[in-house]
């Protein structure tokens, strides 16, 4: 047995022995949700349906939570959108120490800052921020959505910890295997319906794998400042020939109640060029006569968000870039840039229940500006 | 359109005249006599819970026990980035135990 065995063996059996339930001990359960309902108007539009789905959406999830022991843990969530019924997570969580937490499932694969606030009721928006679009954004089919739609559910293990530096100061790491996005054999960038649609099976036989690393640092008693790195990486397709690679930075500042946010996402993707490239797309070969098998998407935001009483304004300024070859048919430069202005409040009836306000104006690069409005109405239980 | 939304949030504004707790205050609000250890928990409580969600969260949990609270606290503390120490976790219990089992619920957990 090679050393690296032995240290795998010794490794899961410290997590089994550790995680054992006792005797004692009893198995906690808890069931929350929440529910957001939100109408998009887009008023520069006359029928706004051929660039966005406009209208009424639902959001809903149901979640259940099993405590087994302080270590063992497993949830499930339900959530019902726009896509119909989806599994929005299933996993356990098994905690050997704080810096060693094996995650096994179906879940969200640590990537960004963002997604730890998915849940509609968790942020103040009715949207999210264009780098991580699911489908709200105006001319999401010609943008293909954001670069890593919220929430990305995927099927893996990830390995988690955190060390903390007294209280001033700690470390997070996450590394994942998961099944990855997908494609078809001759894809021109990820299959966001093929991706979620059940079953929930690989379509390559082989993971994708990604990181993160955060750190934590105390800058008094209510303020903090946060900072993480994140990567992906992996094929799509069913043949394993399309690379994609992702990255992302975050930072956030909170002070006191006021939290200012920052994230970078990146993403090249390989697409292919199949036998007649010129047939394909949209524009030709380079000077050295070849084409570009890849293209670059990378998008931003920044946001002030602060609560006033019963309010809570939001201030973001956000934005997604796509820069190389586009297919024949899309209505795409070879360099497109879409920037969007948000103004957002949100209003606290009662309880957790609040009325939210949005207004966006987005400046695109290929298309007519356009005025967005959302209002909505959000709350857990 | 803009007059009609000002006069929907004051409509709003009137119908909700209570007091208006958006932070730690949120956690503390109907405990009289409050101690100061758990004013302190709370605010603690305040400041790391909502990194990720609102606060009103907590006070919509469904627990049955203290030992609930516990496990509870503790599955969050191991989310990725959560922020929260073992220490301050078993802080952090102490206010949500507090609040939902009064000065009984805290010497269960002190035990």
């Amino acid at each position: 047995m090679t050393a690296f065995a032995r240290t795998v063996w010794v490794t899961a059996l410290s997590a089994v022995a550790a995680t054992t339930v006792r005797g004692d001990e009893q198995v906690q359960r808890n069931f929350a949700g929440s529910i957001q309902l939100d109408y998009l108007a887009v008023p520069t539009e006359d029928v706004a349906r051929r660039t966005a789905y406009d209208g009424a959406t639902v959001e809903m999830s149901l979640k259940l939570a099993y405590d087994f022991t302080k270590n063992v843990s497993a949830q499930i969530k339900l959530c019902y959108g726009c896509h119909g019924f989806e599994l929005g997570m299933a996993f356990f969580d098994l905690r050997v120490a704080d810096e060693l937490n094996f995650r096994m499932g179906r879940f969200i694969p640590s990537f960004g800052e963002f997604p730890l606030r998915h849940d509609p009721a968790n942020h103040r928006t009715s949207d999210k921020p264009l780098p991580y679009d699911m489908g709200r954004m105006l001319r999401l089919r010609e943008w293909n959505m954001g670069i890593l739609p919220a929430p990305w559910v995927d099927n893996g293990v990830e390995i988690s910890g955190t060390h903390f530096f007294g209280g001033l100061s700690q470390v997070f790491y996450a590394i994942y295997a998961i099944m990855g996005p997908k494609g078809s054999a001759d894809a021109q960038d990820f299959d966001f319906i093929q991706s979620r649609t059940t079953y929930y099976l690989d379509n390559n036989s082989r993971p994708t794998l990604g990181a993160r690393l955060g750190t934590t640092i105390e800058l008094g008693e209510t303020s903090t400042v946060s900072l993480g790195v994140s990567g992906m990486g992996g094929t799509y397709d069913p043949s394993n020939d399309l690379w994609f690679f992702m990255a992302g930075a975050d930072a956030v500042l909170r002070l006191d109640q006021v939290f200012i946010r920052a994230e970078y996402l990146i993403r090249r993707t390989r697409f292919a060029l199949g036998d007649d490239p010129a047939q394909r797309f949209r524009y030709g070969p380079g000077a050295d006569g070849r084409y570009d098998d890849f293209f670059l998407k990378d998008g931003f935001y920044a946001e002030a968000e602060a609560p006033l009483d019963r309010f809570d304004f939001v201030l973001r300024w956000d934005g997604l870039r796509r820069k190389g070859n586009v297919p024949v048919s899309s209505p795409l430069r070879s360099d497109s840039i879409v920037l969007r202005y948000t103004v957002a409040a949100t209003y606290r009836v009662f309880g957790a229940l609040r009325i939210k306000v949005s207004g966006e104006v987005y400046d695109f690069s290929d298309f007519s500006d356009e005025l967005a409005v959302h209002v909505g109405i959000a709350g857990p239980f | 359109m803009p007059v009609r939304i000002s006069a929907w949030l004051l409509v709003l504004a009137a119908c909700s005249g209570a007091p208006v707790r958006t932070g730690p205050e949120l956690l503390t609000e109907g405990l009289s006599q409050l101690p100061t250890e758990v004013r302190a928990s709370c605010n603690l409580a305040a400041h790391k819970c909502s990194r990720c969600h609102p606060l009103e969260r907590l006070a919509l949990a469904r627990v049955s026990s203290p030992s609930h609270w516990q496990m509870y606290v503790e599955r969050m503390r191991v989310q990725p980035g959560s922020g929260i120490s073992p220490d301050e976790a078993q802080t952090i219990v102490r206010c949500l135990v507090y609040r939902s089992f009064g000065e009984p619920g805290l010497k269960e957990v002190s035990q």
